[in-house]
């Protein structure tokens, strides 16, 4: 009766004395793309293994559609998973592959015939029929896969890290590709990863996993913007993670200083969060090389220091400044700077007292 | 210095060897069972005792296992005395496998029956006696039978076993049973063969060791069998309820023989051991032990053994003995019909 | 009788000097088999084209061989029971080559040791035991006559029965693993795919598993055909004097009658059909294996 596609409640699992995944709860509504994000071993296959049915939890409810599935085998919970290794069965066509879910339905030859056309169509491998796997390359062996997964017309697909297995130019179009196709189907996707590019490229939602436990969820932006902790912070994105030593509010000034370091920084935000602060961070594209052409705002922290390393990413210069024996720097620089700029060079960065987010861990 | 030293090594050594050479061995084929146990106790200690020869018994194969091994091996099969019958010794002796026995060699020779040993030619020393008789359970079977219809009675349905042609009892069953009706033991021994085929119904099965067909009776399940009268004694002596008795249409003897292989190693240990299994004390010995017959004409047996054994040349003749080279020769041809009239006979 | 090698390892030359070289290291086996192997089967083939009384060159024994019906009704013998052992040992050796496969569970281990411990007692043994179990006054027939089911004793030794019962023992081992190993290949996710799209456990056995699993199928039925028809111990044994195969004919040529061109015959016979198979089955397992793409 609810909006609710999947919800996990209180969900564990336990194997001998390790638990993989800890107490975790999920609400993921009709229609959204989510994904579960995380480094290995942060328990978020074994999520997905438990929603699609492969492994029962220890304790917790799974509910799908409503309904509760938790021991409900596979084949009954009437959702898609595309693997990781695209698991096409080599002894059967595109088109019997795709034609799969259907057929264990008993649906008759005439619909099954549509609905594999209608799916080929939607992941733009129409022609492909009667290719056996081991004819297609790896993007149109993916591409089955989620042909296959999406025939049945499930309302839930399950996706393992099914990129992972391509190269970058290739990834980067499929994930376009599947997003459009999500949007267009209005289909739910749960979505496994450990790239969080491509969980901030895709997602309506992201749930940054760790240690069997979720660490912090929400729109990529905030997540990003805001993480909860040093963890998340690192993570997501590349940053500056700084231990804070000593704090000071005095009025309206804020003030932290850097552990190990005689550096004091300007910060924006309430009493209780500088209490608890125990470390900050500071997003590269925050930090701004000061020349003649940039000017440093009112507010901003300014300080000297000496270039120490410099990679050419080629859209994109990170520099490496070392502003203190004990600070290194991370920056975003853009690469019409490149020529200017060498290691070893002195240079003046600042940074937004905004832009310094304070974390309690 | 060093020369004497190596020299009076080598003396030395050599020395050694031959006392060890002097130790001599003898490898003997036989059977096992109970024959292992009675040669063991009547002839083998008793030899190891006299001569100092230690003797190593092998009692694997049957005498025509044991020829088709000094076939294959051209006369070196790895014993040096083997136990055989007058048909393998006959075949040997014309294939040059096996050593020909004199009166130099085997001095015990001439004290045998000359009749009984010319049957199993001069490469074969006749140690024993036995004939193919009719066992029966006496406590299944209340009247002694005399004949071998017994086999062939309704009340015997499922009580008979019957050896496999590989078993040298099974060519002679056709032969006796060929001369009871009609036939002959050679050439004319269909009518053997239409019997056979109708004794096959009454058959529990065919095996081919004695040993094997011993349990058959041993626990009952079959009452009555054709089986070699030394066996049968040595059944009924340790308590069974069993007898046998020489039909009266006839039977075959089984002519045992002592043979020397050719490229037998220890010849002379070889020839030693046959002329002491032929002494008179080891006759007795084993007439009495394996409860057999012997060819020498001399030896003192209680008469209640010599009453059911063949210990003359008359009681020879009482029985059927065909030409044995011949029916080796027939064997291939009667296999082939053993197969058919009787294996199929009893499916 | 062992195994017959079908198929030579191939040396990569490594390049156009040493192209020669690169045979080297197969010299060593080369000259066991030619001296344990070759040199015997050849004369062999000698010993079968001589008359078996007089050596002379003669065909006698291969034409007695090919008209005389009991001959060939102990080859006909042979090949149905080697069919029906490779048939029993495929269809019990499928269940346990799965769960061995892909069991997960402490009784894998268990399981392993029972299926391939057997082998450690020795085929005589084995079949020794069977006779007990099964013969006119063993366990079985005692069992059924002392409950009442039957009157007088079934007979199962001594017949195609015992035989099949016997050899289907002791070959399973090698028909478990070849199923295993074949099962093994086979990616444990397919499994999950069909799953999730809705195949019940039997669906996807029936269109995932077993398609894929042919090849493994037709390993095992060609080792447990080969295995079977070159048996001797337990036809010899369960078989008896009613039921006669090749191997044990063979023997019986050459320990009873010693007639080795015959023996020489069989033999040769037994060697080609088995050679004929193998290599039918191999060729069928690489068919196969081009056909479901894996």
């Amino acid at each position: 009766m609810s909006d609710i596609d999947i919800e996990l409640v209180s969900v564990c699992k336990t194997f001998g004395d390790f638990r993989a995944v800890n107490d975790v709860s999920l609400s993921v509504p009709k229609g959204e793309f989510v994904s579960l994000l995380g480094p290995s071993g942060c328990g978020k296959t074994t999520t997905l293994n438990m929603i699609a049915g492969f492994q029962e939890p220890t304790s917790g409810e799974i509910r799908i559609r409503g309904n509760c599935q938790t021991r409900t085998p596979p084949e009954k919970r009437n959702i898609g998973l595309v693997f990781q290794n695209y698991a096409l069965f080599p002894h059967m066509t595109v088109a019997e592959n795709v034609g799969f879910g259907l057929r264990m339905k008993g649906a008759p030859r005439a619909e099954i015939d549509q609905a594999v056309k209608a799916a080929l169509k939607s992941v733009h491998l129409e022609g492909l029929d009667a290719r056996y796997p081991k004819e297609l390359s790896g993007g149109q062996q993916q591409r089955t896969a989620l042909a296959r997964a999406i025939a049945p017309k499930p309302s839930v697909l399950l996706l393992d890290e099914p990129l992972s297995n391509l190269d970058l130019k290739l990834r980067e179009a499929m994930r376009v590709e599947l997003k459009e196709i999500q949007e267009k189907l209005g289909m739910t996707f749960v979505y496994v990863t450990h790239d969080q590019e491509e969980a901030m490229a895709m997602s309506d939602r992201v749930v940054v996993m760790a240690g069997g436990v979720i660490a912090q969820q929400g729109r990529p932006e905030a997540i990003y913007n805001s993480p909860a902790t040093s963890f998340v912070a690192d993570f997501i994105g590349k940053s500056n993670i700084l231990p804070v030593a000593v704090k000071q509010a005095a009025g309206d000034r804020r003030e932290i200083s850097i552990g190990g370091t005689p550096l004091t920084l300007r910060v924006e935000g309430d009493a209780s969060t500088l209490a608890t602060a125990k470390f900050c961070c500071i997003r590269p594209e925050d930090v701004r090389v000061v020349d003649n052409g940039a000017q440093p705002l009112p507010d901003d922290n300014v300080f000297d220091g000496t270039i120490a390393k410099i990679v050419n990413l080629g859209a994109h210069l990170d520099l490496w400044v070392s502003v203190d024996p004990g600070m290194t720097i991370k920056a975003l620089v853009r690469s019409n700077r490149s020529g200017t700029l060498k290691t070893g060079q002195p240079i003046t960065v600042s940074i937004g007292a905004k832009a310094i987010r304070l974390l309690d861990r | 210095m060093p020369i004497t030293k190596r020299l009076f090594a080598s003396v030395v050594f050599t020395a050694g060897a031959a006392s060890v050479a002097h130790a001599e061995q003898l490898v003997v084929n036989s059977y096992g069972g109970p024959y292992e146990q009675i040669i063991m106790e009547r002839i083998i200690e008793p030899f190891q005792k006299m001569t100092g020869i230690s003797v190593v018994y092998d009692s694997v194969g049957s005498a025509s296992q044991d020829y088709a091994k000094i076939k294959a091996t051209r006369g070196r099969p790895g014993f040096d005395v083997v136990v055989m019958t007058a048909s393998q010794s006959l075949d040997g002796c014309r294939e040059g496998l096996l050593e020909k026995f004199s009166a130099k060699t085997v001095p015990n020779l001439v004290k045998l029956n000359p009749a009984i040993n010319r049957i199993a030619g001069e490469c074969g020393a006749v140690h024993e006696l036995q004939y193919m008789s009719l066992m029966w359970r006496t406590d299944k079977i209340k009247s002694a039978p005399t004949s071998w219809s017994l086999l062939f009675q309704p009340e015997l349905k499922g009580k008979v076993i019957l050896p496999t042609f590989q078993n040298i009892m099974a060519a002679n069953l056709v032969q006796a049973l060929s001369v009871m009706n009609g036939g002959d033991l050679l050439e004319n021994v269909a009518p053997g063969f239409t019997a056979m085929g109708k004794l096959a119904k009454q058959t529990v099965g065919f095996e081919q060791s004695s040993a094997v067909m011993e349990t058959y009776i041993k626990d009952g399940q079959v009452w009555a069998m054709p089986f070699w009268n030394g066996r049968a004694q040595l059944l009924m002596d340790s308590g069974l309820p069993v007898d046998y008795t020489r039909p009266k249409e006839g039977t075959i003897p089984l002519i045992a023989t002592l043979n020397v292989p050719t490229g037998a190693e220890n010849k002379a240990a070889a020839m030693k051991f046959v002329d002491f299994f032929l002494e008179k004390s080891s006759q007795e010995a084993w007439v009495t032990g394996y409860k057999v017959g012997s060819a020498r004409p001399d030896i003192e047996v209680p008469d209640s053994v010599r009453a059911r054994q063949i210990t003359t040349e008359e009681d020879l003749k009482k029985l059927l003995l065909p030409d044995l080279s011949i029916t080796a020769t027939k064997l291939p041809e009667w296999g082939d019909r053993w197969e058919r009239d009787v294996v199929h006979a009893a499916n | 009788m062992s195994a017959v090698v079908t198929e030579m390892p191939a040396a990569a030359p490594k390049g156009r000097r040493s192209s020669l070289g690169g045979y080297v290291p197969l010299v060593p086996p080369l000259t066991v088999l030619l001296i344990f192997f070759a040199i015997p089967i050849g004369m062999m083939i000698g010993i079968s084209f001589q008359d078996p009384k007089t050596a002379a060159w003669s065909l006698v024994s291969y034409e007695k061989f090919f008209t005389d019906n009991l001959m060939i009704a102990g080859l006909l013998r042979t090949l149905v029971m080697s069919g029906l052992v490779a048939i029993c040992v495929t269809v019990m050796a499928y269940p346990v080559g799965y769960f061995l496969a892909r069991s997960t569970s402490r009784w894998r281990a268990v399981v392993f040791a029972l299926a391939i411990a057997p082998e450690l007692a020795g085929v005589v043994l084995r079949t020794y035991g069977w006779l007990i179990i099964l013969e006119d006054r063993g366990f079985i027939n005692d069992a059924l006559i002392w409950s009442g089911i039957v009157l007088s004793p079934l007979p199962l030794a001594k017949n195609l029965f015992g035989v099949v019962v016997g050899l289907t023992h002791v070959v399973l081992p090698f028909g478990i693993l070849a199923i295993m190993t074949s099962i093994q290949g086979i990616d444990p996710n397919l499994e999950k795919a069909a799953q999730i799209l809705g195949a019940s456990r039997l669906s996807v056995l029936r269109h995932v598993v077993f398609p894929l699993s042919v090849p493994g199928i037709v390993s095992s039925l060609l080792i447990s055909f080969t295995m079977a028809a070159s048996a001797y111990a337990t036809p010899a044994l369960l078989g008896g004097a009613r039921f006669k195969v090749l191997a044990t004919m063979i023997y019986e040529q050459i320990m009873f009658y010693t007639n080795w061109p015959m023996a020489a015959v069989m033999a040769l016979v037994l060697l080609v059909l088995m050679l004929a198979f193998s290599f039918a089955g191999t060729r069928a397992e690489t068919r196969l294996h081009k056909k479901l793409n894996v």
